[in-house]
């Protein structure tokens, strides 16, 4: 299924920041932290927290800074457009998945002999990022075609795209602004993620702090409870941050409401 | 007898239920220490692995008043969302209102703390908040109309026992509620002084929880607080600065 990333912007402090990145972490497949104007004490701050709450070194791509990848043991690096040579990159750092930034076919198929991990592509559509012509989809088709290592793509996508991107079958789309300056990061990445799964007549939830497919037989909160087998436990219910009073147990679940099922444990 | 609000007590020993070595140690230390109070955390359900028995759901409620916490909360809202829950379960109406300020100490936050203690009343929880030693701040917690005040002996898990047993005393002297003692608690000593002290019972998790053998420690928490009520009650001597003799003076027949 085609990937979720979401680029961190440097637009946020890392003390924001960590604490987005770990609330959008059950929603999102991949985060590039570029962030550019951070030094590397504010990095290894930022890592250290994530890691540690909640978010795995898989879920990480760090951008040009191989020296903290290779420290934190987090698996890809991107190497923007102007980095130094890929091969380079790959005889020093064998361990480690070099993810390319390219602008067009030629650089794409460079890259890969060159032992790139995969490409991301981009800019695709018009974005506030950048600053030169977006370069479309006609282009990600013929590099699809020709590429055999992983293509994501860049640049302005938004949710209306994915459903064109997938019929192109990009390996995963990489979205910046788009999530980080929305209102509301988790939501958006929610409704990214339940576009990307594309079978929109399925409810998600958030459940306990996950992303959650409702089966379609579940659509009260008494059959939530009893497809997750609790009947006999003790628990309480809260939706979409009220409390469920037992006697309310039949009320519907709508898509992207917010469940948490609460019970007691052992504490002083 | 211990009155907190409407529940009546035959033990002092308030029993925390947290980081037990198994289950199975944890069900002979709360029946061997005859606790009727036990704290418990609330917490989102492990529903998407394997669960573990839950030590809630085997306990007979009929024996057990529950005491949740509103631990993992650093606001007032927090903890009142917390404590609503808790309640919803309809297995309780006490709440301690657990609201730390500082992660290193784990003190109390003094403001969220008489914050929530207000909202929480004004719903008609049985109110019972865990505060630092402060005279003044346990004053205040009891004008709100706290049910019980539960000053820290020393900070959560440190087993360091009493570390100012002056602030205890000024906190159990104005108090017209109960004061229960909790934190910090290491040894039965601690808790013997503590109801000497005249607190009206302490709230222990860790001394037990985190000793060698919890089971034995639970019996000796809870003879240790019995010695320690029935001292204080029977009036202990007063330290005298020279010796007085135990063995009288009259009929002595040698020179």
């Amino acid at each position: 299924m085609m990937k979720l990333i979401a680029v961190t912007t440097d637009t946020y402090n890392i003390s924001q920041l960590g604490e987005t990145i770990v609330a959008l972490a059950p929603f999102v497949d991949e985060f590039v932290i570029r962030e550019k104007s951070k030094t590397a004490a504010e990095l290894c701050e930022l890592f250290d927290f994530i890691l540690e709450n909640g978010v795995t070194s898989e879920q990480l791509v760090v951008h040009e800074r191989v020296d903290l990848a290779h420290a934190y043991h987090i698996p890809t690096v991107q190497l923007p457009y102007y980095s130094m040579p890929l091969h380079y990159a790959t005889t020093a750092f064998p361990n480690i998945h070099f993810r390319k930034s390219v602008h067009s076919l030629e650089e794409a198929l460079e890259a890969e002999r060159a032992g790139a991990h995969s490409v991301t592509f981009g800019h695709l559509f018009a974005t506030q990022s950048k600053h030169t012509p977006p370069r479309g989809l006609e282009a990600v088709k013929k590099i699809k075609k020709q590429l055999t290592i992983p293509l994501y793509v860049i640049g302005g996508i938004q949710i209306q795209h994915i459903d064109t991107l997938r019929d192109i079958q990009v390996d995963g789309i990489a979205v910046m602004s788009s999530i980080f300056h929305a209102p509301s990061p988790v939501d958006c990445a929610i409704q990214f993620a339940t576009t990307i799964k594309g079978e929109t007549n399925m409810k998600s939830i958030q459940l306990n702090g996950q992303l959650y497919e409702l089966p379609k037989a579940v659509t009260t909160i008494e059959q939530l409870i009893q497809h997750l087998q609790l009947e006999e436990r003790i628990f309480v219910v809260e939706h979409n941050e009220g409390i469920v009073d037992p006697e309310a147990f039949n009320t519907p679940i709508l898509d992207r409401d917010k469940i948490e099922i609460i019970h007691f444990v052992g504490g002083g | 007898m211990l009155k907190v609000g409407n529940h009546t007590f035959q033990s002092r020993l308030f029993l925390g239920t947290g980081k037990y070595p198994s289950f199975e140690v944890q069900k002979e230390a709360v029946a061997v220490s005859e606790a009727e109070v036990l704290t418990f955390a609330v917490r989102r359900m492990n529903i998407f692995e394997a669960s573990q028995p839950n030590f809630l759901e085997q306990l007979d409620l009929k024996k057990y008043t529950l005491l949740p916490n509103t631990a993992g909360a650093k606001t007032a809202e927090e903890a009142v969302r917390i404590a609503k829950l808790a309640k919803a379960s309809g297995l309780c109406d006490m709440i301690k209102v657990e609201i730390i300020g500082c992660d290193r100490s784990l003190l109390p936050d003094p403001v969220e703390t008489l914050r929530a203690t207000e909202m929480l009343l004004a719903e008609g929880f049985t109110v019972l908040p865990y505060t630092s030693d402060d005279v003044v701040l346990a004053r205040r917690l009891e004008e709100l109309g706290a049910h019980a005040i539960m000053p820290g002996a020393s900070p959560i898990g440190s087993g360091r026992g009493i570390l100012n047993e002056l602030n205890l005393k000024f906190i159990i002297e104005q108090s017209q509620v109960p004061v229960i003692i909790d934190a910090g608690i290491g040894s039965p000593a601690d808790a013997a002084l503590a109801m000497e002290l005249g607190a009206d019972g302490v709230l222990l998790n860790t001394a037990v929880s985190g000793a060698k053998d919890p089971v034995k420690m639970a019996e000796a928490m809870k003879l240790a607080i019995e010695a320690g009520r029935l001292g204080f009650e029977a009036g202990r001597i007063e330290k005298k600065d020279y010796a007085v003799a135990s063995s009288p003076m009259e009929g002595l027949f040698v020179e």
